[in-house]
């Protein structure tokens, strides 16, 4: 008997406890899983025999668990791999299960030490990776790395992977993650519209300026971000202080260095945002919409640029007009003095897979992550998701979607991959940023205010000794 | 006999008990529990270590912030819907035009209870999704497009409702604590007060009609005025239903979590800069997007915390309204 809007909070504190709940129950049974773990062998139980073509040794009669996110990239390629997986060890049985919320479903099961042999850990509830890290509950993906290739054993599976997958999958120096796909961000732009009143893509903050000022004469803005959804425009200021700074500037950052958002590079790229919502060329209360309201603007010619990355088009296939042709383009030019040349663009790999130490058939999980690397499942995964998979060359001469085609074009020409590792590290820092960027687009603040709250939280989490510190380089 | 009269009670109330005693009294304890620990949620090995977590709880920035937005809320939200709902509860029971004999509401009360029940029947994801459409900031938006229509507002400088953090009023600071109700934090208050006044106009409704007639008889005999007549007859014999009221909602101010989560900006809601965050959407931001390894405990100390203020005020509120002398009727 509470007021209705706040009886679903009462169900979410109930499904709070009732994760605790989860995983007091489950407690239990951990311990003797857990004594029984002890007594079998050290390599998680396998029965194979270690070959070429089977590096870990999986049994062939070793049932297998892969718990996969349901989300952009749908259940067609996972249900391709686990056929590919059934078809190598026709003895073994694969239990193939899609989640929404791979945290609320998971949680209690590493807690409980029953965990799936392969996990999908994608958004948006992740299982935070440090915490699992910390108690020991993640295998070192190391061996897979260095394992013979699916498709010629002569070749390590750590070459077959694009540049920047260790590193992204890397937590307290070990390779825990494996991301498997790649995505590209940039601002993304109707080409049709920009043909037809002959404009140019800016490669300069002068042209952007000037194209801002034409846009702004025909009633239209020149750039909008998904306000409601702070990541998007914390992202565009990551970039931009990478893009003037270099990776330098990064390096101080994601390492915490003491006044590392004080940097000019920061001061550059925050003074550009509040120039935006200064001269009002961001679209009128897009700090109060939401990402599918601001991107919709820019398919119906409202807005010119919006940052987002390379599942846009997927994003809004069913809002998106047949006119119009959707292209990304890299940062434009901020200063006359970018440590970053023209054309660096950002890029990273992306969901991710984990084994878990006490998966019961952990040398199955390795195996079909191995095999998710090899050329054909990896051309399937571009094929059915319209995405880069992080395989070299995987998705060669695939012409699927317009937008795909101009966000592989971009990677190619780039002269530098743009990353950052600070906010999947710190979480409070990340959340800084967000509000601080917020604030500016939002043209309620200014580059000094935004460097002094994120500086504060920055050294706030530079003091916090229970946050594991992590170093880029 | 007494002895097979307890067996049977106690056989029936065995599942109960049990399913209670699993689901509710033993997740609370654990909660307590975790609290004093530095439980990742992830791993079950974890040590004791004491009260630190409450500690840090009341030196964390964002948490006295979010309380202070849970004490602004429990000003507000609880008086004003509890008025509003008198108010119309009295209408339509006993406010009607006094030219006819007898005593009844204002023409068409039960359209009106309809009308004013409505939210009640919606879910909260509904809600959320209308509001957010009455609050859109830009000429989408019901309120922005009616305001652009009457040149009242610019085209390109929309109000923000839901991603405004200013203070309707220039903030109060004590000590570590600062008052202040941001435009957004309004904008969900109104909302809940919209949501909450038809479930309590029905709830006094019943009681106003449980009253005898009679007594509105004889006041409007001695020529009490309407508002005499809610004053002096009708809110001293609602006391009760006041009381209950008033915890119900004190409790449901100091939880407001589903409409910060599903309305305001950020991940997990809460924004802008944390200007709608409330100690119930602070606490589940910290307990599933954690980057110490030990924000599960701090989350769960944070969860006792809010606990044992929901008691406090409970108890508290039950004992200012406690009716001294009871009216049989």
């Amino acid at each position: 008997m509470t007021v209705t809007p706040d009886s679903p909070s009462e169900l979410n504190r109930r499904t709070l406890l009732r994760r605790a709940a989860a995983a007091g129950l489950l407690a239990a049974p951990a311990m003797s899983a857990l004594a029984a773990c002890a007594s079998e062998d050290g390599e998680g139980g396998t029965t194979g025999e270690k070959t070429e073509a089977n590096p870990f040794g999986v049994g062939d009669k070793q049932p297998l668990e892969v718990a996969f996110f349901n989300g952009g990239f749908g259940e067609d390629y996972a249900k391709f791999d686990v056929a590919a997986y059934e078809k190598k060890f026709p003895g073994s049985k694969v239990e193939l299960k899609f989640s929404k919320t791979i945290l609320t479903d998971y949680q209690p099961r590493f807690y409980g030490g029953n965990p799936p042999d392969v996990l999908n850990n994608s958004s948006p509830e992740t299982i935070p990776v440090g915490p699992v890290v910390q108690g020991g509950q993640l295998t070192d993906l190391t061996q897979l790395l260095e394992a013979g290739s699916f498709d010629d054993p002569a070749v390590k599976v750590k070459d077959t992977l694009v540049a920047g997958v260790v590193e992204e999958g890397t937590f307290n120096g070990k390779m825990y993650t494996l991301n498997y796909a790649y995505s590209i961000y940039g601002h993304w732009y109707d080409e049709a519209l920009f043909a037809k009143n002959g404009w140019t893509v800016p490669k300069t903050w002068e042209e952007f300026t000037t194209l801002a000022e034409a846009a702004k004469a025909k009633g239209i803005a020149a750039y909008t971000f998904q306000g409601i959804h702070p990541w998007y425009i914390h992202n565009v200021i990551s970039e931009w202080i990478y893009k003037v700074g270099g990776k330098e500037a990064i390096l101080k950052i994601d390492n915490l260095e003491p006044n590392a958002w004080k940097q000019d590079a920061v001061k550059v790229a925050a003074e550009r945002i509040a120039e935006m919502a200064s001269k009002g060329w961001i679209q009128a209360g897009a700090a109060g919409l939401d990402h599918t309201t601001t991107q919709q603007a820019v398919l119906d010619g409202k807005a010119l640029f919006i940052w987002c990355g390379s599942w846009l088009e997927g994003e809004m296939a069913k809002t998106l007009p047949a006119s119009v042709k959707l292209a990304v383009a890299p940062p434009w030019d901020l200063s006359g003095s970018d440590k970053a040349k023209y054309g660096a663009v950002h890029a990273a790999p992306g969901e991710g897979f984990v084994v878990p130490t006490k998966a019961k058939n952990q040398a199955g999980g390795l195996e079909f992550l191995r095999m998710m690397l090899g050329k054909e499942q990896a051309r399937k995964f571009a094929e059915l998701t319209k995405s880069l998979p992080v395989v070299k060359g995987a998705a060669d001469g695939l012409t699927i979607s317009s937008a795909l085609t101009s966000a592989s074009k971009v990677a190619a020409a780039a002269t530098e991959v743009i990353n950052w590792r600070y906010g999947g590290w710190y979480t409070p820092l990340q959340n800084a940023v967000f509000a601080a960027a917020t604030d500016l687009a939002a043209g309620k603040s200014s580059a000094e205010k935004f460097m002094d709250a994120v500086q504060k939280a920055a050294d706030e989490v530079a003091k916090d000794d229970k946050i594991v510190k992590q170093k880029a380089s | 006999m007494s002895f097979g009269r307890a067996r049977f009670i106690t056989g029936f109330l065995f599942a109960p008990i049990l399913l209670y005693a699993v689901y509710v009294l033993y997740p609370y304890a654990q909660t307590a529990y975790y609290s004093v620990t530095d439980f990742s949620g992830f791993s079950p090995d974890f040590a004791y270590v004491g009260f630190g977590n409450y500690v840090e709880l009341f030196e964390d920035e964002v948490f006295l912030k979010a309380l202070g937005h849970n004490v602004v809320v429990l000003t507000v939200f609880p008086v004003v819907t509890i008025l509003l709902a008198l108010f119309f509860a009295f209408m339509l029971n006993v406010g009607g035009r006094g030219d006819k004999a007898g005593v009844r509401g204002v023409r068409g009360s039960s359209v009106y209870k309809f009308i004013f029940f409505f939210p009640q029947v919606l879910s909260i994801a509904i809600v959320a999704v209308i509001w957010r459409r009455v609050f859109q900031s830009n000429d989408g938006g019901l309120i922005n497009s009616l305001l652009m229509a009457m040149g009242l507002v610019e085209k390109d400088k929309p109000l923000m409702f839901l991603a405004e953090g200013e203070s309707v009023f220039p903030p109060i600071t004590i000590g570590n604590f600062t008052f202040e109700a941001p435009v957004v934090l309004v904008c969900l208050i109104l909302i809940a007060i919209w949501g909450g006044v038809g479930f309590y106009l029905v709830l006094f409704s019943a009681a106003m009609q449980s009253i005898p007639k009679d007594i509105f008889e004889a006041a409007t005999l001695d020529g009490a005025t309407r508002v005499q007549t809610f004053f002096r007859v009708t809110l001293p014999l609602l006391r009760e239903h006041v009381s209950v009221a008033w915890v119900y909602l004190g409790i449901a101010a100091l939880d407001f979590y589903a409409l910060v989560v599903g309305m305001t900006p950020g991940p997990g809601g809460g924004g802008p800069n944390d200007a709608s965050q409330v100690m119930s959407s602070y606490m589940m931001s910290n307990a599933f997007r954690p980057s110490r390894f030990d924000s599960f405990a701090f989350a769960c100390a944070m969860g006792v915390s809010i606990a044992i203020l929901t008691l406090l005020l409970a108890a508290v509120q039950l004992r200012v309204t406690r009716s001294r002398d009871k009216l049989e009727f």
